[in-house]
C-alpha cells in the first residue's frame, strides 16, 4: 500500500469540514444540468460561468475537449461547488462529448451551451424553457438559436424562425441553447454519431435529433434566447470555422444531403404533427401560435 | 464574440494534424472502460497508468473527486490519448461519481478500479473476466476481491465467511469492489447505486454488496474470480482512503448499511441462496459437458 502523508490526511479532513459546514450542498437531482462545451475560448470563461452562477438549483457539467490556451485551468479554477463538474477529453468533438455529459448529467432536463455564448442577465428564459417541459411531457428538445418550419431540399419551402416571437413547436432547430429532456434523449438513442469522425465538426447532428425525435412521437419547440445575439445575428468567429473551416464545410454539404436522404419520405408526416401540436397547444390556451 | 488569439489558432490546428496523423485514434465503442476513482493517492497514480495501459486498448475514465495532493495534475499528464477522459469533481464520493462515470462510459463492461490498487502484471485476469460476460449474458457483476454467499447483518462476521481465494469462477450472493466489473446495460437496467446508503462526501460502505443482491432479485446474476488488485488472498490493507480520511463515518455508515440491507433483503435471502445454488450447479454441468 502506499503511504499517505499524516499533514495531507490532516488538510483532506479539514477540507471535508469546511464543505460539511457550507451552505451549498450537493443536489442528487437539480432542476436543470448545463452542459458547456469548451474549446479554446478562454476570454469569454468568466463570462458564461457569471451568468450560469446567477442561476440557482443547478448543475454545472463543463467538457473541455482539449483546450491549449488556458481554459482548463480557468474552469478548474471556478468549478468548485458540489454540482459542478469538469470533464477533460482530447478533441473528440461536441457529438461525441456532448453524448457522453448529457449521459453524465443526473439533471432531467439539460441545456446545451457553447463555449461563445453570451448569458442573459435576467433568468426568465430559463423559467420559461422548464415551465414548457413540464406542460407537454413529449417534449424531446427545445431550442433558443433558429427554429425551422418546414424540411424540404430547397431553402425556399422552409420558414426560418429567429426572433423574439411566442413558444412554438417547430421541425428542428440548432444549437444553441438547445434544452434536451434527458430521458427522451436516451429513448431516441442519442446524436447521430456517424455525422462527424471525432475530432471534427458534426454540423446538422442538432437538426438531425429533432427529426427523428418527432419521426418517434416526440416533440421539438422553440422560444428565442439571445445566446448568440440579437435576432439575426451570428458572428462567423465561432471555434469550427476558425479551426476546422474546410472540414465544417465537408460535413455541412455532407451531412445536409443525408439529413434530406433520411428525411425526406417523413417531411410532410413531421409538419403535419408539427402544425397538430401547434394547434393544440393553441386549444389549451398555451403561448403557441400557429405556424405560418 | 470573444475574440481568440492567431497563434492559438495555428497550435490548435497543429495539434489537430498531430492526432489526426497518430496511430492511435478514437474508438466508438471500447470493449472495456476502466473506472478509476482518485481521491489524494497520487504515488499510486503511476502504477495504475502503466498497469491499465499494459491490458490494451479500453478506455480510461478518471474520476478525480477532489484531491488536494496533486493528483488531477498527474491525471492529466498522462490522460493524452483519445479515449482517456479525466473527471473533476468535489468530494462527492464513491456512489455518486461512479453511478454518473459508469453512464459517461460508452463500453458495455466496466472495471471499477480504486485508487489504492495495484494492477497484476499479467491480462489473463482481464481475459477471463470478458469470457465470463460472454458466457453468461445475465452476468451483471463480477466481483475480484471478496465474494460472499449470505449477508451478515453484523460486518465483523462478513470477512470470516469471504470466499477469498484463488479458486475457479463461481456464482455468489454478493461481492465487494474491487475490481468490480459490471455490465452497464444492466447496472442501468436495475437503477444503479442506491444513494441513501451514504450521504455526498461520506464512504458508502456495502453500496456494492447491495447492488448484487438486487441483482439476483431481479433477474441477473453475480460471479466471484479472485484478483490481486488488493494483494493476496486474505490481505487488506487498512490505509485506504474511507479510513483515512473519514474513519467515524465509515464505521457509521457501515454499522447502518449492514442493517439496512439485512432488513431489506431478509425475506429475499433463501431464494437468492437458492438462484445461486442453481447458477453453480449450472456451472458444474457446463464443466462436466466440456
Amino acid at each position: 500500500m502506499t503511504e499517505i502523508d499524516p499533514k495531507l490526511i490532516q488538510r483532506v479532513k479539514a477540507a471535508k469540514a469546511r464543505r460539511l459546514a457550507s451552505p451549498v450542498q450537493y443536489r442528487d437531482r437539480s432542476r436543470v444540468a448545463f452542459v458547456v462545451h469548451s474549446f479554446n475560448r478562454l476570454a469569454n470563461v468568466d463570462q458564461i460561468l457569471a451568468g450560469l452562477r446567477e442561476i440557482d438549483d443547478a448543475e454545472l457539467i463543463v467538457c473541455d475537449d482539449g483546450s491549449l490556451d488556458g481554459s482548463r485551468d480557468r474552469w478548474a479554477s471556478h468549478l468548485e461547488q458540489p454540482n459542478d463538474f469538469l470533464i477533460l477529453s482530447n478533441d473528440i468533438h461536441e457529438i461525441r462529448i456532448l453524448d457522453r455529459a448529457v449521459r453524465f448529467a443526473s439533471a432531467e432536463v439539460v441545456c446545451l451551451v457553447q463555449d461563445d455564448d453570451a448569458i442573459p442577465r435576467e433568468s426568465d428564459w430559463l423559467e420559461e424553457a422548464l415551465r414548457q417541459f413540464d406542460r407537454y411531457p413529449k417534449l424531446a428538445i427545445l431550442g433558443g438559436f433558429m427554429g425551422f418550419h418546414g424540411f424540404d431540399p430547397d431553402p425556399g419551402r422552409v420558414t426560418r424562425i429567429w426572433d423574439e416571437g411566442p413558444f412554438q413547436f417547430v421541425e428542428h432547430v440548432n444549437i444553441g441553447p438547445y434544452f434536451v429532456r434527458r430521458s427522451h434523449y436516451e429513448a431516441l438513442g442519442g446524436w447521430d454519431l456517424s455525422f462527424s469522425r471525432p475530432g471534427e465538426p458534426g454540423i446538422c447532428f442538432d437538426n438531425e435529433l429533432c427529426l427523428r425525435a418527432w419521426v418517434r412521437g416526440f416533440q421539438v419547440a422553440y422560444r428565442f434566447v439571445p445566446f448568440k445575439g440579437p435576432p439575426q445575428h451570428y458572428s462567423r468567429d465561432g471555434g469550427t470555422v476558425l479551426f476546422s473551416a474546410k472540414t465544417r464545410r465537408r460535413n455541412q454539404l455532407r451531412n445536409e444531403r443525408k439529413i434530406f436522404e433520411m428525411y425526406t419520405p417523413y417531411a410532410r408526416r413531421i409538419s403535419a404533427r408539427t402544425r397538430k401540436a401547434n394547434r393544440e397547444a393553441a386549444g389549451h390556451g398555451s403561448a403557441a401560435e400557429s405556424p405560418p | 464574440m470573444t475574440v481568440v488569439d492567431p497563434e492559438i489558432v495555428q497550435r490548435v490546428k497543429a495539434a489537430k494534424a498531430r492526432r489526426k496523423s497518430s496511430p492511435v485514434q478514437y474508438r466508438e465503442r471500447s470493449e472495456l472502460a476502466f473506472i478509476v476513482h482518485s481521491f489524494n493517492r497520487i504515488s499510486n497514480v503511476d502504477q495504475l497508468v502503466a498497469g491499465l495501459r499494459r491490458m490494451g486498448d479500453h478506455e480510461l475514465i478518471v474520476c478525480d473527486d477532489g484531491s488536494l495532493d496533486g493528483s488531477r495534475q498527474a491525471w492529466i499528464s498522462h490522460l493524452e490519448q483519445p479515449n482517456d477522459f479525466l473527471i473533476l469533481s468535489n468530494d462527492i464520493h464513491e456512489i455518486r461519481i461512479l453511478d454518473r462515470a459508469i453512464r459517461f462510459a460508452s463500453a458495455e463492461l466496466v472495471c471499477l478500479v480504486q485508487d489504492d490498487d495495484s494492477i497484476p502484471q499479467e491480462s489473463d485476469w482481464l481475459e477471463e473476466a470478458l469470457r465470463q460476460f460472454d458466457r453468461y449474458p445475465k452476468l451483471a457483476i463480477l466481483g475480484g476481491f471478496m465474494g460472499f454467499y449470505d449477508f451478515e447483518e453484523d460486518p465483523r462476521k462478513s470477512r470470516d465467511s469471504a470466499v477469498w481465494g484463488d479458486e475457479p469462477f463461481q456464482f455468489v450472493g454478493h461481492v465487494n469492489i474491487g475490481p468490480y466489473f459490471i455490465r452497464k446495460r444492466h447496472y442501468e437496467a436495475l437503477g444503479g447505486w442506491d444513494f441513501s446508503l451514504s450521504g455526498a462526501g461520506e464512504p458508502g460502505i456495502c453500496f456494492d454488496s447491495e447492488l448484487c443482491l438486487r441483482a439476483w432479485v431481479q433477474g441477473y446474476q453475480v460471479g466471484y474470480r479472485f484478483v490481486p488488485f488488493k494483494g493476496p488472498p486474505k490481505h487488506y490493507s487498512l490505509d485506504g482512503g474511507t479510513m483515512l480520511f473519514s474513519k467515524e463515518v465509515r464505521f457509521r455508515n457501515q454499522w447502518r448499511n449492514h442493517t439496512t440491507i439485512s432488513e431489506r433483503y431478509a425475506g429475499q435471502a433463501e431464494e437468492i441462496s437458492r438462484l445461486v445454488e442453481e447458477a453453480n450447479r449450472g456451472l458444474e454441468s457446463t464443466a462436466e459437458d466440456n
